[in-house]
This record gives structure tokens, C-alpha cells and sequence, in this order.
């Protein structure tokens, strides 16, 4: 038993000392599970599903890559014409400044690699940047089930 | 010119630590502020293609990662999907969140084919802000 001893007077305040430790403990669990890296990529809205819309025939240019990484372009009136990446650039840019509701429709073979999809895609939108232009189609290839029915 | 002279006062030896609770809650706040918990690791990492005019996706709740593999194998979010399970999968995060972004982070040798099937599954999903994956390319002119 203890006898005689008085109980030590309780502090009535909260302790705030250890509060920036605790704070700091949550913290560093916060920057741990953070991650900053953002995604990045080449942002385009599709049409809506069903019937695409009729465009008039000299608003067309269509771009053509096959299985060999080649890109072919076709205008109005003119044959296939395979060019270089910077040619495609240069006369895509000419199309747009005199018509700017050119409609640019990619079509790639289904062998073709996805990384020259994309350097066309990126080339398309390079040249389109700078007169606020983004008219591109992505074409289906030949050769997909084209109605898009569920028994693929 | 008049020379003053200052008296410096005595100045206390102890550093306050009175608002280091602030200040490291204040970071804390907007460290879970920023914080997504969700993510997802993709089974087959793409080798992802570069372009040039690359923008940022600023929202990360909105977007849903498609991985596309060199070999063509699809994966949505947390699920590896064949080409019949894209649309259900993409028409149940659509219908949580109608803002929705399909990310397509393809690898840069796959196939044309392969992508071209998951754009038409995507439109039939309804689906249509999509954006292409790809790393930022320094022009060089």
C-alpha cells in the first residue's frame, strides 16, 4: 500500500512536442506512395460508331503505309506516290494552307509496324500544329472484320 | 556620413520549432491531395514509340491504361483481355466514369492489326477519347 505519497499534479495541456513527429512519419509515407511521373501521348477523339459521315472527294488525302514501313500518299487526282517522312510533312502542310478542311485518312496494312503508324500520326499533327489543324482518320485496314459485329 | 551605431540585439539560441508541425502538415496535405493509390503494373512493359507532339494527360483518375505487347496481348487497368473482352471491360469504366481516357500504350513493334482491332472494340464501346502512348522526341531540325 502507499501511504502518504501525493499523486504528481497532472499537466492540463496537451503535449505538442512530439505532433511535427507524427506529421513527419505521415508525410514521408505520403511522398513514398506518390508518384509524379505523368503519361503522356497523342490525344485524338474517334467517331461516334455506325455509318461514317460522306466528306467530298477533294477534301481527301489519303495516307497509305504497308507491311515494309513505306508510306504512299494519294490526292485528288494524282497517283500513289511514295514519300519520305519530310515530304509527307511538307506537302500535307501545302494541302492544309490552301484547304483547311482537309481530312487526312491514314490506312495502314494490319502487318504494318505500329511505330511507323505513329511517326505518321506524330508527323500529321506536327504539320497541323502550327495552322490549328487536326483533321486525321484512322482508316480501317483491309482485310478486318469491317462491320464490327460481335462474332470476330 | 553619420556613423550609426547599431546595438544587435541578443539574438536566442534555440532554432523555433513551434510551426515545424505546420509547415510539415501543410506538406502532407498536399502530398495526399496528389496521391493516387490505384496503379497499375503492366505484365508485358511495352517498349513505348516516341513522337514530338506529345501533351500531358493532367487528370490521372480519367485515364485507363491499355498495354498492348510486341506479341499482341492486351491488358486493361489490372486485367490481361482478349480481343472479345475489350469493350465489356471498357463499357464498365466508362459507366463509373464518363470521362473517361483509354491510354493505349502500345509497344512500338506490334502489330498495326492488333491496335487497329482495339480502335474499332473502342468505338464500339463508346469509348472515344483514346490517346496514343509515346515518349517525348527533342526535335531535331
Amino acid at each position: 500500500m502507499l501511504m502518504g505519497q501525493t499523486p504528481p499534479q497532472a499537466s492540463t495541456e496537451i503535449p505538442t512536442a512530439s505532433m511535427a513527429d507524427i506529421s513527419f512519419l505521415l508525410l514521408i509515407f505520403f511522398i513514398v506512395t506518390t508518384s509524379m511521373n505523368q503519361d503522356k501521348g497523342i490525344g485524338m477523339t474517334l467517331p461516334p460508331p455506325g455509318e461514317p459521315l460522306p466528306i467530298p472527294k477533294q477534301n481527301i488525302a489519303n495516307v497509305w503505309i504497308n507491311a515494309r514501313g513505306e508510306i504512299a500518299l494519294k490526292e485528288m487526282g494524282r497517283d500513289f506516290e511514295i514519300v519520305t517522312m519530310r515530304q509527307l510533312r511538307d506537302r500535307i502542310e501545302r494541302r492544309i494552307v490552301n484547304n483547311p478542311n482537309l481530312v487526312v485518312s491514314i490506312l495502314a496494312e494490319r502487318d504494318a509496324s505500329y511505330r511507323v503508324f505513329l511517326d505518321v500520326l506524330d508527323e500529321l499533327r506536327q504539320a497541323g500544329s502550327l495552322h490549328d489543324w487536326s483533321k486525321i482518320s484512322i482508316a480501317q485496314p483491309l482485310g478486318s472484320a469491317g462491320g464490327g459485329g460481335p462474332g470476330r | 556620413m553619420a556613423h550609426i551605431r547599431q546595438t544587435t540585439q541578443e539574438a536566442g539560441t534555440t532554432i523555433p520549432t513551434a510551426s515545424m508541425a505546420d509547415i510539415s502538415f501543410l506538406l502532407l496535405i498536399f502530398f495526399i491531395v496528389s496521391t493516387v493509390f490505384v496503379q497499375y503494373r503492366p505484365e508485358y512493359p511495352p517498349d513505348i514509340p516516341e513522337a514530338a507532339s506529345v501533351e500531358l494527360l493532367k487528370n490521372k483518375r480519367n485515364i485507363a491504361n491499355l498495354w498492348i505487347s510486341a506479341d499482341g496481348i492486351i491488358q486493361i487497368d489490372s486485367a490481361l483481355v482478349n480481343m472479345d473482352g475489350v469493350a465489356p471491360t471498357l463499357l464498365r469504366k466508362l459507366q463509373a466514369n464518363p470521362q473517361l481516357i483509354v491510354l493505349i500504350k502500345s509497344d512500338q513493334r506490334a502489330k498495326y492489326g492488333v491496335v487497329s482491332d482495339v480502335i474499332e472494340e473502342l468505338r464500339r464501346a463508346n469509348t472515344l477519347r483514346i490517346s496514343f502512348a509515346a515518349r517525348t522526341k527533342e526535335l531535331q531540325q
